[in-house]
């Protein structure tokens, strides 16, 4: 159809849907045009067709879908007072002291971020603390090789050893490092001391016989170990 | 007593108050939904599902602000119908095979004496033409070609604008005169008695 515009306002005309002025105009073109009068009747069958092929609606049970209607309602109003087992006053009250108990812990944590975690806090896996203890036991016998070294036990295969377990030390010592930096300056010293200690001994050099005795000498006069043993008791 | 009242009645969870709603409104969503699914026992769950639905969002029904229950309801009725033929689209496919066949063969057993085969053609071709249709276009055709709504007013119940209403509805017109020239323009029914 050529006359696209019209071929809108013609369905719009038969609902009624047309404003006197623009229902004017469509009949005079349809008047004047014969394929919009074409369309126009044809468009009229349609609808004719569409209003005679009109079904009739059934009765329905309205006896039924009010029982299940009800039925539903009700179940609802059980619902909500199975919720509110509790007066709402005491929902609002624990959700007061909810907020305010969230607030201490957080208040803590963001106020006294250096302060010591527990005995009990230092158990649970995966906190600051009982990932330093670990590290710690891992440290130890290292350090207490180095602490008692004398010349003649060093053999070749015992320092490539020591250099492969100082590397992987020295991963986590720069790791809890970076952790611990802005709230623990004592800690942050002895890891400063053990990363001088693990350097040396991760750059070992088998003829080298001096270093382990610089390295013994080290941890003997900065008391690494002694600190550490301090610190594992706090 | 007026319509506020009642609402208000049920919104404090009268069940008689619900009652009336349920009595004034229940054919207007039957028929829609009835004309949406063409099935009685569908259109009941509709019926059903609306209603419960309407009761247990009518505090968020604003009697103040001049709203009226009827559209509201019928709003909800007819998400109810497109989410309803949603979930049952392949059970319903499945049944207007089955229902087709027991048409045909039951139909010379109608009653009704105006019901002539061509009719018949006639009105399964709007039926498929109507299932052709997108989910928005069919609900906008039932309501504005048998539920008699304006498109200001179903505009209005689809909280979109007028023009895409009118836009809609032109093409489901258009559709159902293309899918029945051949019925109506090959003389197979006879358009002297429409």
């Amino acid at each position: 159809m050529k006359c696209k515009k019209y071929e809108e306002k013609i369905i719009l005309h038969l609902y009624g849907e047309l404003g006197e002025k623009e229902g004017a105009e469509l009949e005079n073109h349809i008047n004047e045009c014969p394929e919009c009068s074409r369309d126009f009747a044809y468009t009229k069958k349609v609808f004719k067709a569409l209003d005679k092929s009109k079904e009739e609606i059934p009765e329905a049970n309205w006896e039924k879908c009010w029982r299940e209607i009800d039925a539903g309602a009700h179940k609802k109003s059980t619902l909500q007072k199975n919720f509110f087992l509790f007066p709402r006053w005491a929902y609002a009250g624990a959700a007061l002291l909810l907020v305010f108990v969230l607030g201490a812990i957080i208040g803590r944590f963001l106020f006294f971020p250096g302060q010591r975690v527990s005995d009990e806090q230092a158990l649970i896996p995966g906190s600051i603390q009982f990932t330093l203890q670990e590290y710690f036991e891992e440290l130890k016998p290292v350090l207490v090789e180095y602490a008692n070294y004398t010349s003649a036990e060093k053999r070749e295969e015992t320092i490539f050893m020591d250099k492969e377990i100082a590397r992987n030390l020295l991963i986590q010592n720069i790791l809890l490092r970076s952790i611990v930096a802005k709230t623990d300056p004592t800690l942050v010293q002895l890891l400063d001391d053990v990363d001088i200690v693990l350097k040396e001994i991760s750059n070992l050099k088998k003829e080298d016989r001096q270093t382990p005795s610089l390295i013994r000498e080290l941890i003997q006069e900065r008391e690494i170990l002694f600190k550490m043993e301090v610190l594992q008791k706090i | 007593m007026n319509e506020d009242a009642v609402i208000k009645l049920a919104q404090e969870g009268n069940r008689e108050a619900l009652k009336l709603l349920f009595e004034e409104n229940k054919k207007k969503i039957f028929s829609l939904a009835y004309q949406y699914t063409k099935n009685a026992e569908d259109a009941e769950d509709i019926l059903q599902e609306a209603f419960i639905k309407a009761y247990r969002s009518l505090h968020r029904f604003n009697i103040k602000n001049g709203n009226s229950f009827s559209p509201w309801l019928c709003r909800i009725g007819i998400n109810c119908s497109i989410d309803h033929l949603r979930r049952n689209k392949i059970r319903k496919e499945k049944d207007m095979i089955v229902n087709n066949m027991e048409n045909l063969t039951s139909y010379d057993a109608d009653s009704n004496p105006e019901n002539t085969s061509a009719q018949r053609e006639i009105r399964e071709k709007i039926d498929q033409t109507l299932n052709k249709l997108s989910g928005q276009q069919k609900i906008i055709f039932i309501l504005r070609h048998y539920q008699q709504l304006t498109t200001g007013e179903i505009a209005e119940y689809l909280n979109c604008s007028e023009g895409s209403v009118k836009r809609q509805l032109f093409r489901a017109v258009s559709a159902m005169k293309v899918h029945l020239k051949g019925l109506i323009l090959e003389n197979k029914y006879e358009m002297q008695k429409i």
